[in-house]
């Protein structure tokens, strides 16, 4: 008898943030790595923009502190390391689910983050085989998981971070758009873990001619929405 | 004869690292998870002493099973005089409420773990039964497979029983637990158990769906597993790895959140198979190891093929007069439930200390058990590169379906880090190896 | 002689809860010196209870609510008719009730005091001689205790209430080689359940024996449940989820008539 019919509510809470932490990560160090590149013609401050973004207070002082504090500083909650930290404490809960192998690639890439930020490398191409095994990781769900309500939790929470990065970040339309119906897809086999009237809201609020992201009371409003959209 | 393998312990653990092969610990209150170090030289255990214990631990088990039975029905071990009542009912394993309850095919231990020495002479001893939740069996599981990998040769070369079966040996004894009632579960306390790796890395294996306090419930006498939209799944065998005490707060300890409410009025109407039963503990309690050959005798009416090792009881005249004249070189034991002594070996105690033991053993006679100290046999470790002796066990896994019971040809074998230590307990820096049965 | 007994007991919660599962042992005991004449028992919100018995014999009702709720009420009430004398054969197993359990552990003080008083006469009258220089010891206190405290707390501080009294009474029965069991019922004038001891007599019946008003139990005690210590046999558990304060008012009546 190996029926896997039944999601419980805590399971369906781990997929979806296990989604959530590990497309973060995936997108963090993404990011990280264009703002770097900004910091080598442009002003240091830079970096400000990053964590205004993320409307994080910033405890770092200079350059150097806020490329180690976003890469390693456990107490950073949008730091790789925390990511990796909370991506792991739902995958650890969730094997029998993704099983081994795919919990292996978290478990390699919170390995390797553990020890980089020991030796306090800030050169971000040694992440590369966390970037890798990431993607690596997403394979193996397509490749592993066949109940397709576990993989369809786990892909809401990928979608709603994506959006969330996206509109934080101010990407073009389009991109969010895309985005926004891919979510829209996922949440055909998931109905009752979504709130019906904030998803109307969203859709409207993601046309082009209502899309913009340079009004601060438009992005709050559709973050907000978003992070409240998925009831588990 | 398998240097290959040999060389690769640090690839071996590698991988096990890689899919997170760890078990908890608590220090100073701080949960941490530690990797369980592989050591790569195996235990090597020869199809001629591998046939003798496989005989020897199916009929063990299965007087175990009769005795608890009894225990629980008409006591007739008791009426006839082989194992005192007071043996029994002061055991803090003994649980009045399983009085008249029948599990699922009458199998109260589904699965043991049995942990056996090795004497210097090649002489097996029964060290203690794990009738309740016995641990580790994912280590040497998932260890074997690495090792296949990482060096084929050496499982070319030496014909070593498969142990790749276990998950399949659990999965059908749940089956026939289960009746077809519903589906398997294994209930985990959660994240922070110790043990957390083996109950995730089970279910993943057998495919039982992994239940954590809170998703099982118990309505009309039957158990279910609860949705995320409070969908209701009905469960048919449940693999606990709660506690007997903590199982069903109804009934047992009320504080306890990691149980089932009202779980034991559905076991008891034989809805629900519970993995392994309640009150198991009455069997594999210290006091009560003395009477396991009897019981073979008794129960099986077959001569016991394996030995404890020598145990004697101040309870029995014969034994106290023993036990007071060789005290020095003795292991002593407190079976009571309070507080207490725990184990003393004779020889490290002062003239005075020896008085005062033996004074409380005159006192109170039943509360006492001593053995002869065996002299193990040290396995060779690696530390570093250097080949050095450490005191090793050996527990074997059997499990119990009611129609027959199964010794799985695998086991684990910890060892202890530590030259003087005679614990062997993964929490104390231990490691394991793995367990080769040979098939010639 | 018969008795009304009426036993009640209303919890309100602030906040709905849900998931409420409850164990009560609320029907008095049916055996050769209590008949029950008439029962009923009412629950709200009962849902599908069950009933059934315990493994010492004892009856229970049990049941889970999912749904929301804010209050939880159970009576139970009948008539029960009474022997004029406390005695109750058993032929079955007794042997459980010979050892100590986790709450009836002698402490030193406990045996110290044991061992200055002389051990003489039948098993019931040890126990009545026990429970006389128990009261002496002893003084009755309201709240002075919890209810896992120990026999052995309990003596040590020289006072607490019935459940005390009867654990310290069974650890001494106990000590001394009787076999002596706990009892939780109902008597008139108390507002809430009683706890008294049984001890088994060498006529094979089972003795009633009140320390907290140190006598030889005859009548008007109605017998609910019994066990090892109170742990076998509370007369209610329950555990529910959600967060909130809960306040219970419990009411007992016991009459004559």
């Amino acid at each position: 008898m190996t029926m896997h019919s039944t999601i419980s509510a805590t399971k369906a809470n781990r997929l979806y943030w296990l989604g959530r932490y590990t497309e973060r990560v995936y997108l963090e160090l993404h990011l990280l790595r264009r703002y770097y590149d900004k910091m080598i013609d442009g002003e240091p401050e830079e970096y400000k923009e990053y964590y205004e973004k993320l409307e994080i207070m910033n405890p770092y002082e200079d350059e150097e502190s806020f490329r180690l504090g976003y890469l390693y500083d456990e107490k950073n909650p949008v730091s790789i390391i925390s990511g990796l930290t909370y991506a792991n404490d739902n995958a650890i809960v969730l094997r029998e689910e993704i099983k081994s192998e795919t919990m292996s690639y978290i478990q390699m890439s919170l390995v390797k983050i553990t020890q980089e930020s020991k030796d306090k490398d800030y050169n971000i191409t040694n992440l590369q085989s966390i970037t890798d095994w990431l993607l690596a990781f997403w394979g193996s769900i397509d490749e592993r998981i066949f109940d397709e309500r576990v993989k369809n939790l786990l892909k809401i929470g990928r979608y709603v971070e994506l959006l969330d990065i996206l509109i934080r970040f101010e990407y073009p339309y389009f991109r969010v758009r895309e985005a926004f119906d891919s979510l829209l897809q996922c949440s055909k086999m998931e109905e009752g873990a979504f709130d019906k009237t904030l998803m109307g809201n969203l859709d409207w609020l993601i046309e082009s001619n209502v899309y913009k992201t340079d009004d601060p009371e438009y992005k709050a409003k559709i973050l907000k929405y978003l992070n409240h959209l998925v009831l588990v | 004869m398998s240097s290959k393998l040999i060389e690769s312990r640090d690839t071996v653990n590698k991988w096990m690292e890689r899919f997170g092969v760890r078990f908890g610990v608590y220090k100073n209150g701080v949960f941490n998870e530690q990797l369980f170090p592989f050591d790569s030289i195996p235990r090597v255990i020869s199809k001629k002493d591998w046939d003798e214990l496989e005989k020897g631990l199916i009929q063990r088990v299965d007087a175990l099973n009769a005795f608890l039975y009894d225990i629980y029905h008409e006591k007739n071990i008791i009426k006839d005089g082989v194992v005192p009542e007071e043996f029994v009912y002061s055991s803090k394993g003994y649980m009045p409420e399983c009085e008249g309850i029948t599990p699922t095919l009458n199998v109260y231990s589904h699965i043991s773990g049995i942990d056996l020495v090795e004497g210097k002479d090649g002489r097996w001893f029964i060290l203690e039964d794990n009738l309740r939740i016995p641990s580790g069996a994912s280590y040497p599981m998932i260890a074997r497979n690495i090792c296949r990998k990482v060096a084929p040769e050496t499982f070319v070369e030496n014909h070593i029983a498969d142990n790749r079966n276990y998950s399949e040996i659990l999965a059908e004894m749940m089956d026939e637990m289960n009746q077809g009632r519903g589906i398997n579960v294994i209930l985990t306390p959660g994240r922070y158990n110790s043990a957390f790796f083996e109950h995730s890395y089970l279910a993943e294996k057998t495919g039982a769906t992994l239940a954590f306090p809170g998703d099982l419930v118990v309505e009309d006498d039957v158990c279910y597993f609860m949705g995320m939209y409070n969908e209701k799944q009905r469960v048919g065998a449940i693999y606990r790895r709660v506690s007997d005490e903590y199982m069903d707060p109804m009934v047992f300890e009320p504080s306890s959140l990691l149980g089932v409410p009202n779980l034991f009025q559905a076991y008891k109407k034989g809805n629900v198979a519970v993995i392994n039963s309640w009150g198991n503990g009455v069997a594999d309690d210290k006091g009560i190891y003395y009477f396991v050959p009897k019981m073979v005798k008794y129960y099986l009416n077959e001569e016991p093929i394996l030995h404890n090792a020598p145990t004697y009881l101040p309870y029995y005249q014969e034994d106290y007069d023993y036990i007071l004249t060789n005290i020095q070189k003795l292991v002593i034991k407190d079976v009571s439930e309070a507080g207490g002594y725990g184990v003393v070996f004779g020889r490290d105690l002062t003239p005075e200390k020896l008085e005062e033991l033996k004074n409380l053993i005159i006192k109170e006679p039943r509360r006492w058990i001593a053995q002869e100290v065996i002299d193990f046999k040290d396995l060779e470790i690696l530390e570093g590169e250097e080949r050095v002796e450490r005191k090793a066990d050996l527990r074997v896994y059997v499990v119990s379906s009611g129609k027959k019971t199964v010794v799985w040809k695998s086991g684990l074998t910890r060892f202890s880090r530590n030259p003087n230590s005679f614990v062997v307990n993964s929490s104390q820096g231990g490691g394991f190896k793995d367990t080769w049965i040979m098939e010639e | 002689m018969k008795y009304l007994y009426s036993y009640q007991s209303i919890t309100r919660f602030a906040k709905p809860v849900i998931w409420h599962t409850y164990l009560l042992r609320i029907d008095p005991q049916e055996n050769s010196c209590q008949r029950l004449v008439q029962q009923s028992v009412f629950l709200e919100p009962g849902g599908r209870e069950g009933t059934g018995t315990d493994g010492l014999g004892n009856k229970i009702r049990y049941g889970t609510v999912m749904e929301p709720h804010t209050g939880f009420t159970y009576v139970s009430s009948g008539i029960v008719e009474l022997a004029d004398e406390y005695c109750i054969p058993d032929e079955g197993s007794v042997a459980p009730y010979k050892a100590p359990t986790t709450l009836t552990q002698m402490s030193e003080d406990m045996h110290k005091w044991l061992s200055r008083m002389k051990q003489k006469g039948s098993a019931l009258e040890q126990a009545l001689t026990l429970s006389h220089r128990l009261y002496r010891r002893m003084k009755y206190v309201p709240l002075s205790t919890q209810n896992a405290t120990s026999a052995a707390q309990a003596f040590g501080q020289k006072k607490g209430v019935c459940q005390d009294y009867a654990h310290i009474l069974l650890a001494l029965c106990r000590a001394r080689g009787l076999t002596a069991r706990y009892v939780c019922g109902l008597i008139e004038g108390e507002g809430s359940t009683h706890a008294w001891v049984e001890v088994y007599g060498e006529d094979r019946c089972w003795h009633g024996v009140d320390p907290t008003h140190d006598t030889l139990i005859t009548t008007g005690y109605i017998k609910l449940a019994h066990g090892r210590d109170v742990n076998d046999c509370p007369v209610n558990r329950g555990l529910y989820r959600g967060y909130t304060q809960e306040e219970n008012l419990v009411r007992v009546i016991v009459t004559e008539i």
